[in-house]
């Protein structure tokens, strides 16, 4: 106890300050924190895991609707090596194809227009009500439009998902240039920058850790969209959703369980890439921010 | 123009300068009308009630904002670099070190990097940060931070130095030594400097005249020479009979400023 409050005989109450155990010995208290929230990270779900193994076996759960994790891996190899319908790795390497050049597209297209609205006042009035109201549209929503005017190959569904990424970074974006304290821009309009000195020398490297924010939730999104586009539609019929989709429809819950693993885990390392890029690029940024 | 006209032709001047802020429907009279005139080589202090518009006629003298009316004309030899700021919040960028910041407007004005860093060490060492230069910003104190941001100003050697409270977020001791450096550096070069405070001590202290502002629209209620000797300490110009004297008379003038504007506002309140 580190506080303490003694009655004395007055009656007075001394309430005490006092050092704790992460004062006496500061480095192993906080060593130690670091190993119990490390061991937690990891305990966790192995410990989930681990009771679905063991629910899944003794049967307190149908190993049928719920195939045990050992019965999963065990699956894995033969869904990766079996050439029916590609096998695994094709549905793994088209979503991917998708994944990237829907993120590519949309993220270029987010940050030129939200560093420009950011930027230029005329611009925004001009773009930014309409852009607003289109925001909520559910971009899955008009993957039947895109079907009708691009064909019905990957162009459509790589529109879907650039459009989907395009907004999260644009809004991201536009915000971040438009906060960058104005402090900022002052001291580089009061030593005569350019436009594209105040664009380069401040609003860029300036917004550039909320950017990433942006970027980075994107990226989540871009592979949640991904599958749910390949549900309605997967040209070649191939793609981790495609495959959830079917392995639903002919009644096997393991390989259904195996794509969601897989695609979840898409999305962790996509998530993983984009946060090193950004604290590489900026690496000002607080820990939180990056 | 003959010699003669050059040289008694002051540095700045303000001809009926106000200035109007509208934003959101509402109308802000900030500023004015100003006449003034600074001489070259000039340290002028401006105070006045806060909000009353010191730091726009700063930001006007600076070219951040326009005069709304009237005129302000300076008078440079390269309006390249005819001024440079000093802010409150030092406004120096984290994401480049220390030495990066101080070059930061030669680099905007292409001068390359190698005098840059050349020139910009120099004002480090005379900031006594000649070993920071590789340093983060993040890994300075405030009076350190303040030091880069005037050594960032001083670098390009600006005809005209503006300084916006540049001392104000700075704890006491601190503020003092940055007071004395400040002097000592000016008593050397004699650049034209000027310089908002709200504090009438730090005006007194640092110049050759201070100016008082009255409340919004800010207007000049006072305009005195200040007289104690150069070269000065803030130390000993502190303890001076003629710092009293002018300290008691502005601040007289600061309450009275400030009671007219309390009175003011309950009559208006009491209207409405
Ligand atoms: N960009 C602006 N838009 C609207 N009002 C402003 C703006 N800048 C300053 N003002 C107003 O003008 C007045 C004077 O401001 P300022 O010059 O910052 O005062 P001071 O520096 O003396 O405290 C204040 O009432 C402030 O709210
Ligand atoms: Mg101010």
């Amino acid at each position: 106890m580190s506080e303490q409050a003694t009655s004395t005989a007055t009656n007075d109450v001394v309430l005490k300050r006092l050092p704790g155990p992460a004062e006496f010995n500061p480095k192993s208290h906080s060593r130690r924190r670091r190993t119990i929230e490390l061991s937690l990270s990891i305990g966790v779900p192995v410990a989930l895991i681990i009771l679905w193994e063991l629910a899944s076996t003794h049967e307190w759960i149908n190993p049928g609707l719920y195939p045990s994790p050992t019965d999963l891996l065990r699956r894995t190899p033969e869904l990766f090596s079996s050439n029916a319908g590609g096998g695994m790795w094709g549905d793994v390497g088209k979503s991917m194809y998708r994944v990237a050049w829907g993120y590519f597209w949309g993220a270029l297209f987010g940050l030129v227009l939200g560093v420009w609205m950011g930027m230029s006042r005329l611009t925004r009035a001009a773009l930014e009500p309409l852009l607003a109201a289109m925001y909520t549209v559910p971009k899955l929503a008009l993957i039947g439009v895109f079907l009708l005017i691009l064909g019905f190959d990957e162009k459509p569904v790589i529109a879907v998902i650039a459009l989907t990424v395009f907004f999260f970074v644009w809004i991201q974006t536009m915000t971040a240039v438009m906060s960058v304290p104005s402090g900022y821009r002052d001291a580089a309009v009061s030593f005569g920058a350019t436009k594209w000195q105040l664009f380069r020398q401040v609003l860029l490297p300036g917004s550039l850790p909320q950017i990433f924010i942006g970027l980075r939730v994107a990226a989540g999104v871009t592979v949640l969209t991904v599958i749910g586009v390949e549900f309605v539609f997967a040209p070649g019929n191939q793609g981790l959703g495609y495959r959830i989709n079917t392995a639903r429809q002919i009644l096997d819950p393991g390989q259904m369980y195996v794509a969601i693993v897989i695609a979840a885990l898409l999305g962790v390392l996509f998530t993983w890439v984009v946060r090193r890029v950004g604290r590489m690029l900026a690496p000002w940024a607080k820990e939180d921010e990056g | 123009m003959d010699s003669q006209e050059v040289a008694s032709r002051p540095k700045i001047s303000l001809r009926g300068v106000t200035t109007r802020f509208v934003s959101k429907g509402a109308v802000v009279d900030a500023v004015g009308p100003i006449d003034l005139d600074i001489a070259d080589g000039e340290f002028v202090c401006l105070v006045g009630p806060s909000g009353c518009g010191k730091s726009t006629v700063l930001r006007m003298v600076g070219g951040l904002v326009r005069p709304s009316t009237g005129e302000i004309d300076l008078h440079v030899t390269d309006p390249r670099w005819a001024t440079a700021t000093v802010f409150q919040d030092y406004s120096i960028y984290p994401w480049k070190n220390v030495i990066e910041n101080v070059r930061f407007g030669l680099d905007l004005a292409g001068v390359p990097k190698a005098e840059g860093n050349r020139r910009s060490q120099v004002y480090l060492e005379r900031m006594g940060l000649g070993d920071r230069a590789k340093a983060h910003i993040s890994e300075l104190s405030g009076g350190m931070k303040q030091r880069v941001a005037i050594a960032r100003a001083l670098v390009v050697e600006p005809e005209i130095l503006l300084m916006d409270e540049p001392f104000s977020a700075i704890d006491a001791q601190m503020r003092h030594v940055l007071q004395d450096d400040l002097l000592e550096m000016w008593q050397s070069d004699r650049r034209t400097v000027l310089f908002v405070t709200h504090s009438i001590e730090e005006a007194i202290l640092l110049a050759d005249r201070v100016i008082m502002l009255s409340v919004r629209p800010g207007r000049i209620v006072a305009d005195r020479q200040v007289p104690i000797e150069r070269p000065r300490s803030a130390e000993s110009a502190r303890n001076s009979k003629e710092f009293a004297e002018l300290h008691d008379e502005l601040w007289e003038l600061m309450r009275r400023e400030v009671q007219s504007q309390l009175a003011a506002s309950r009559t208006a309140q009491e209207a409405s």
